[in-house]
């Protein structure tokens, strides 16, 4: 198996392995605190863009 | 590989929330979304930073992750509106879907055609990826009757 297939798997599992923990931890939640977690997370990497972009101007 | 990859996450995704009602799984899917989104905003600017990708790819990228996160948000707001998933509700969310869908693929295209980096461009993949499986878990729950 060529290094950049070996990369993308250990990369694939890593991502896999972290969506696990996650969808573990949101069990806990409430369906309210699901959503308002994803609207929070939303607003936030909309201004991490919104910074971003003004660093390429 | 990808596809592959999707298949593996939708099956952790229900295989951990299997008793779970269809709105609480497009609730977890649109917060794996959100999540997702924010990995691939960061691994962009982490290529950009590192001379991966040139300004223009970078912008374009951040663009794609914004249309996609403010699609996103219509869909949370039109769930956090209504307590159950109906036919109805469903065919207002189907257009916000389309609209991730849409940003989805120019994010692929600007991974795979700019990041050179084999290791940049896994790790973007990887985001890429996991928002394309909570994306077909959200699309499989509005095509469930």
């Amino acid at each position: 198996m060529d290094p950049n297939t070996v990369n993308l798997l250990l990369q694939l599992a890593a991502m896999a392995a972290k969506l696990a923990i996650e969808v573990k931890q949101q069990s806990g939640l409430t369906d309210e605190q699901l959503l308002d977690a994803a609207e929070k997370n939303g607003a936030d990497v909309r201004a991490q863009v919104s910074a971003f972009l003004e660093t390429l101007k | 590989m990808k596809k592959l990859f999707a298949a593996l996450l939708v099956a952790v995704f229900f295989v951990t929330g299997c008793d779970d009602s269809q709105y609480r799984k497009a609730a977890r899917a649109v917060a794996g979304i959100s999540s997702g989104l924010k990995s691939i905003q960061d691994a962009n600017e982490v290529a950009f930073h590192a001379g991966e990708i040139d300004q223009d790819s970078a912008r374009a990228i951040s663009l794609a992750v914004a249309d996609a996160s403010f699609a996103n948000d219509k869909i949370v707001q039109e769930l956090k509106a209504i307590k159950k998933l109906d036919p109805q509700s469903k065919a207002q969310i189907i257009a916000h879907v389309t609209a991730i869908g849409e940003s989805l693929k120019q994010l692929n295209d600007q991974g795979v055609l700019h990041i050179k980096n084999p290791d940049a461009k896994a790790k973007f993949n990887a985001a890429v990826g996991g928002v394309e499986a909570a994306l077909g878990i959200l699309k499989q729950l509005l095509e469930a009757n």
